[in-house]
């Protein structure tokens, strides 16, 4: 899934903010780190009063806002590359927080 | 834009032509699945959406984002130069603007909102302890 969305990415956004010599590992990278916070995740879920997939759901929300805060302010997601030209980076964050949350 | 003309860009929408089938195939699946045995509907709403709509939800952003606005049309040189290529190539004069990503974000959350208040409802503490194996897999694979 990694290796076909950053394969299909790269030449429009994701190579604006990735080292080129990253490219082949970034999708074992994500899908691992990815994993590693899931699995946060779950015990957080579990672990908190409430409905768990109602926290988790939340989480996903967090995890996207911190995700996109690096992103945006730490690579530079939405001033480098030119398709994100002219956005606004407050749209982008929010967008990430609903993006994820489900 | 009249009400007419937005109506008709999210109804010809090709994610919209899209998705129609596919939501009929989700909606057997979890009747046909509850019939079967025991497992709650709600485990597989879960199931089904951490690995398909996730799946969707990628569909869903990068279609919309990217051809939301660029109606087919004969006068649109955009439009006949995608024609020519495979459907994931993406022109390099196309910028997201912020129009465009506060609405994507509006229809996400209108989604977010009934998917999670179905998860709530549907899915107990049990059944999510039951899944704690395969949502990191999921979460690596789709997040």
């Amino acid at each position: 899934m990694w290796t076909r969305v950053l394969s299909w990415g790269w030449d429009w956004f994701y190579n604006y903010i990735f080292p080129p010599g990253m490219r082949f590992w970034l999708p074992l990278i994500f899908g691992i780190g990815y994993s590693v916070i899931a699995l946060g995740m779950v015990w957080l879920s579990l672990t908190s009063v409430g409905s768990p997939a109602f926290t988790w759901c939340l989480l996903g929300g967090v995890k996207g806002l911190l995700s996109h805060l690096n992103a945006i302010f730490g690579l530079g997601a939405a001033s480098k590359p030119p398709i994100m030209e002219g956005s606004d980076q407050f749209s982008v964050l929010i967008f990430a927080i609903f993006e994820k949350a489900f | 834009m009249t009400i007419r003309s937005l109506a008709d860009m999210i109804l010809y929408h090709p994610f919209i032509r899209w998705i129609i089938p596919h939501l009929e195939h989700q909606v057997d699946y979890l009747r046909d699945n509850k019939s079967r045995n025991s497992t709650s509907l709600g485990a597989i709403l879960l199931q089904q959406d951490f690995f398909q709509l996730q799946l969707f939800y990628f569909r869903f952003v990068t279609e919309s984002l990217f051809s939301f606005g660029d109606r087919p049309s004969i006068k649109n040189p955009c439009y006949k130069h995608e024609a020519t290529l495979p459907s994931y190539y993406m022109p390099l004069d196309v910028h997201i603007t912020t129009p465009l990503i506060w609405t994507c974000t509006g229809i996400l959350a209108v989604l977010d909102v009934i998917l999670i208040l179905l998860v709530h409802r549907f899915v107990n503490r049990d059944s999510f302890r039951k899944m704690r194996g395969i949502l990191p897999l999921v979460g690596g694979i789709s997040f």
